[in-house]
């Protein structure tokens, strides 16, 4: 029998070294179109995030909040069916 | 009681007397606010449209009295519905012009309640865009045109406050039944959530979106919200319970009742005029035997992050079809910014917001097994120019925005029963409100201390004349 070489994929390849999208490529995953959602013109995107700047103060000192264990206020509940 | 011939400055107490006694019939009452409007409201730009149908019901309705089928103090009266509410003889817009804003010509489940308690839904009224801002453009506040009405039901407080309707429906987010109300000089009651169903009324926030009225009395706001309470199978946050009738407490008075004043977060950054007269009408209670009580709670301040996490996510994805292909460009400009901001709030901000809620909850009850209700200003401020964007407060310029809404956003991250109140007015004669909160399902509590509030500052704010 001739030996032949392993041919058993690995199974925990490293991922690839991605090419550098091009500034505004938005297939880039850092693109602030792709990490909002917001189809919008890059100038209409920055107002946006400018305007957010204080409600964004205002949720990272939300954030900062050790609540411990408290569950959320809302949660789920399974249906059951019109009351 | 007020004589018939001017039946537009009655309480709805006094005009369902007149009804039922057949000396005022629900056409000439109809009528009457009509006729007013028609020639004052395009100064006030309170209203958005007439019913066509509400004159053959007030025909219904004296019929019916008249046969002495009488339904109840709400038989024959008529109501105005904030523009989010659907109607099923008026169109619904939610405050926009957009394209593809159209809502179904059917009743809102509290609209159809006070259908069936008799009352009349004669007119929508004017509302900041899709329950999104504090300022209703281009309405204006009977008490001075110069100034705003607030939001975002503010067609339907200047409707009140000029006498236009004996009371008017509301939506209520963060404060937007209680902020006109106060600015305007009326009373605006949101219940606890799910008290009143919301099927029906165009979405802002789900799990922070309150109904109830605005109306020129404590005794009125408690009639209208009462017929408008009750299961909403169609309604998730409905709590299944129907209002229990609350005329015992309205005749509570202020003896033994206890009076929670938290001085942390609502007597801070105050107008000087808002605290005088605040600080004047707890003194008020306490001569009337309430006894007062003061007591601090940090984290009743720390909840903004979590208000605007939950309004701008749940409004973004209310919208979100909208946002998607474009149609936002249709909104005004104030509101389009908001819905697309909404996208830069995280799941997890969301969730952490959620659990704030829960633990702000935990940390105010044990104040409720010392208080029956929770008294402060309604608001920092008395009413702006229209159009303005800051105010200077202790010698800080603050936007009116983020000012207006400070006080009344804690009771709708808890989703708890508060009431606004007129309680004096500041030198340059704008009403100061006053804010009563009370447990969940406390109703009756928070009626209670509203009422015993009204009486002892010397009963319900009179209304005024529409701008000239």
């Amino acid at each position: 029998m001739q030996d032949t070489p392993d041919q058993t994929p690995d199974p925990d390849p490293a991922p690839a070294p991605a090419a550098d999208p091009a500034p505004g490529d938005p297939r880039d995953p850092l693109d602030p179109h792709v990490l909002t959602g917001l189809d919008l013109p890059p100038e209409r995107l920055r107002a946006v995030a400018a305007a957010f700047a204080d409600i964004r103060a205002a949720i990272e000192e939300l954030r900062a909040l050790d609540l411990g264990e408290t569950h959320p206020a809302v949660v789920f509940q399974p249906w059951r069916g019109p009351r | 009681m007020t004589a018939p011939g001017d039946p537009t400055r009655a309480t709805i107490g006094e005009l369902s007397a007149l009804l039922r006694a057949g000396r005022l019939s629900p056409v000439e009452l109809l009528d009457a606010l009509t006729d007013r409007i028609r020639r004052e409201d395009g100064r006030l730009a309170a209203f958005v449209h007439l019913s066509e149908t509400a004159r053959a019901a007030a025909e219904r309705a004296h019929a019916e009295i008249a046969a002495g089928d009488w339904k109840g103090p709400l038989h024959g009266i008529p109501i105005a519905i904030k523009d989010n509410h659907t109607t099923a003889d008026m169109p619904t817009r939610a405050g926009s012009a957009a394209p593809g804003t159209d809502y179904p010509l059917a009743d809102a489940h509290a609209v159809a309640r006070l259908r069936s308690a008799g009352a009349i839904p004669f007119a929508k009224t004017r509302m900041h865009e899709f329950a999104w801002g504090m300022e209703t453009p281009p309405t204006r506040n009977p008490r001075d045109p110069s100034c705003s009405p607030g939001g975002s039901s503010g067609g339907s407080a200047a409707a009140v406050a000029a006498g236009l309707a004996p009371a008017a429906l509301g939506s209520d987010t963060g404060g937007s039944i209680r902020i006109p109300a106060s600015l305007c000089g009326c009373v605006g009651f949101k219940p606890s959530f799910g008290l009143i169903g919301r099927s029906g009324i165009v979405p802002h926030s789900w799990s922070l979106d309150h109904a109830g009225p605005i109306a020129a009395s404590v005794g009125d706001a408690a009639l209208v919200a009462g017929a408008m309470a009750g299961p909403d199978p169609a309604d998730p946050g409905s709590l299944g319970v129907a209002a229990p009738d609350w005329s015992e407490a309205l005749a509570g008075g202020a003896g033994g009742l206890r009076v929670g004043v938290c001085r942390t977060h609502f007597f801070e950054d105050l107008v000087p005029a808002v605290g005088d007269r605040v600080e004047a009408a707890i003194a008020a209670l306490a001569r009337a035997g309430a006894r007062v009580t003061e007591f601090a709670l940090p984290e009743i301040g720390q909840g903004l992050g979590a208000i605007f996490a939950i309004e701008l996510a749940s409004s973004t994805n209310y919208h979100d079809r909208r946002l998607r292909e474009g149609a936002v460009a249709g909104f005004g400009a104030d509101v389009r910014l908001l819905v697309e901001m909404g996208r830069l709030v995280s799941g997890a901000d969301y969730l952490q917001a959620e659990r704030f809620r829960r633990h702000l909850a935990e940390r105010l009850a044990p104040v409720f097994d010392a208080v029956d209700v929770i008294v402060g200003p309604t608001m920092p401020l008395t009413a702006w120019r229209s159009g303005e964007t800051e105010i200077r407060i202790g010698g800080r310029a603050e936007s009116i925005v983020a000012v207006s809404w400070r006080l009344t956003y804690p009771w709708n991250l808890l989703g708890l029963p508060a009431i606004s109140l007129p309680c004096g007015i500041d030198g340059a004669g704008l009403p100061v409100g006053l804010q009563i909160a009370g447990p969940v399902l406390g109703e009756a509590q928070v009626l209670r201390a509203a009422a015993a509030a009204e009486r002892a500052l010397g009963g319900p704010m009179q209304r005024v004349a529409a701008p000239a």
